[in-house]
C-alpha cells in the first residue's frame, strides 16, 4: 500500500489534510457512538488512528 | 488544564513565528529604511490584536462548547500535525533546517536598491507590515482556538503569546541580527507536540470519548506522540526505510 495515499485518507500537510483529518474525526465519531460514549478506548484507537496518519505523513514524497 | 500548560505552547508557537517575521523586519531596516521597518511591524500587530480582540468573544459567546472543542480540536490538530511532520522531517535529514541567515541574505538581496534611509519607505513598510501579518495570523489562530477552549484561556493563551512578542523584539533590539542559532525546529517539535495533544484532547471531549482521569489524559497523549516522533525520526534517518516501499 501506498504511504502517501493512506496519509491522503488520514492527517497532515498537505492538500488532502483537511480532509483526512475529518474522516478520522468522524471515525472516532462513529467509534464513539458504538462504544456508548463509555468506553475509554475510543481515546487510544483515536490517538493511534493519528500516529499512523502522521508516521505515513512523514515517509509521503519522501 | 494548567493555565501555564497554555501559554506555554503559545508562547513557544509565537516565538517561533515572531524569529522569522524579525528576520524579514531587520532587512527592511538595514536596507530600506528603520521607520517603515518598525511601523509595517507595528501596525502588523496591532491588525493581529484586532482580529484576536474582536473573534475571541464572538467564538466564545455564539459557539457552544461542545461544538467549539470540535472546531477548536480539528482545527489544532491541522496546526499540530503540520508543524509535527515537518520538525520530523527535519531532525531525520530529509528536509532542509530552516536557515534564518540565508533568508536574511535573500530578503536583502530582493529589498536593495535606492531608497531615503530616514523617511517612510512604502515598499518597506509593507513588506514588514506583511511578514509579522502571515507569520502571525497561524499564532492569532492559535492563541484563539487554545484560548477559547477553556475558561480563562484567553489571558493563557495571549499573555504567552504577548511574552513571546516582548521577548523576541527585545532580543532583537539588542542584538539586531538575524536568530541564525535558534533552535527553531526543537520548537517547532514541541509545539507541534502539544498542539496535537490538546487537538486530540479536545476533539475527543467533543465528540464524547471519555478520557481516563480527564484532563490528566493529555500527560500519556504526549508521551505517545513523543515516543511516536522519536521512532519515526530514528527510521527516517535510515537511508531506506522499508515504509518507503511504494512512495514516489
Amino acid at each position: 500500500m501506498r504511504f502517501s495515499k493512506l496519509w491522503a485518507v488520514i492527517a497532515g500537510d498537505s492538500r488532502l489534510a483537511p480532509i483526512g483529518v475529518a474522516v478520522a474525526v468522524v471515525t472516532m465519531a462513529a467509534v464513539a457512538r458504538v462504544a456508548h460514549g463509555a468506553e475509554p478506548w475510543a481515546g487510544v484507537v483515536f490517538v493511534a488512528i493519528l500516529i499512523v496518519g502522521l508516521v505515513a505523513g512523514v515517509f509521503e514524497k519522501t | 488544564m494548567g493555565g501555564w500548560l497554555l501559554a506555554g505552547t503559545t508562547f513557544l508557537a509565537t516565538a517561533v513565528e515572531a524569529v522569522e517575521a524579525l528576520t524579514v523586519v531587520l532587512a527592511v531596516g538595514y536596507t530600506r529604511s528603520w521607520r517603515s521597518a518598525i511601523s509595517g511591524a507595528g501596525w502588523g500587530i496591532v491588525a493581529l490584536l484586532t482580529i484576536v480582540a474582536v473573534l475571541g468573544p464572538a467564538i466564545v459567546t455564539f459557539v457552544p462548547l461542545a461544538s467549539l472543542r470540535v472546531a477548536v480540536g480539528v482545527i489544532l490538530l491541522l496546526f499540530g500535525l503540520a508543524w509535527l511532520r515537518k520538525a520530523i522531517l527535519r531532525s531525520s535529514g530529509r528536509k532542509a533546517l530552516h536557515d534564518e541567515d540565508a533568508i536574511y541574505e535573500r530578503h536583502v538581496a530582493t529589498l536593495a536598491g535606492p531608497v531615503d534611509k530616514g523617511g517612510m519607505d512604502r515598499v518597506g513598510f509593507a513588506t514588514s507590515f506583511n511578514a509579522v501579518l502571515l507569520e502571525g495570523l497561524e499564532v492569532a489562530i492559535i492563541v484563539l482556538t487554545v484560548g477559547s477552549a477553556v475558561s480563562d484561556g484567553f489571558l493563557w493563551s495571549g499573555g504567552g503569546a504577548v511574552t513571546a512578542v516582548l521577548v523576541v523584539s527585545g532580543a532583537g533590539y539588542a542584538v539586531r541580527k538575524p536568530f541564525g542559532r535558534v533552535p527553531e525546529n526543537a520548537m517547532k517539535f514541541a509545539v507541534g507536540l502539544l498542539l496535537t495533544s490538546f487537538g486530540t484532547l479536545w476533539t475527543g471531549e467533543g465528540l464524547g470519548i471519555p478520557w481516563w482521569h480527564g484532563d490528566l489524559s493529555l500527560l500519556w497523549i504526549v508521551a505517545a506522540f513523543a515516543v511516536a516522533s522519536f521512532v519515526t525520526i530514528r527510521f527516517a534517518r535510515r537511508p531506506s526505510s522499508f515504509l518507503d516501499r511504494g512512495t514516489s
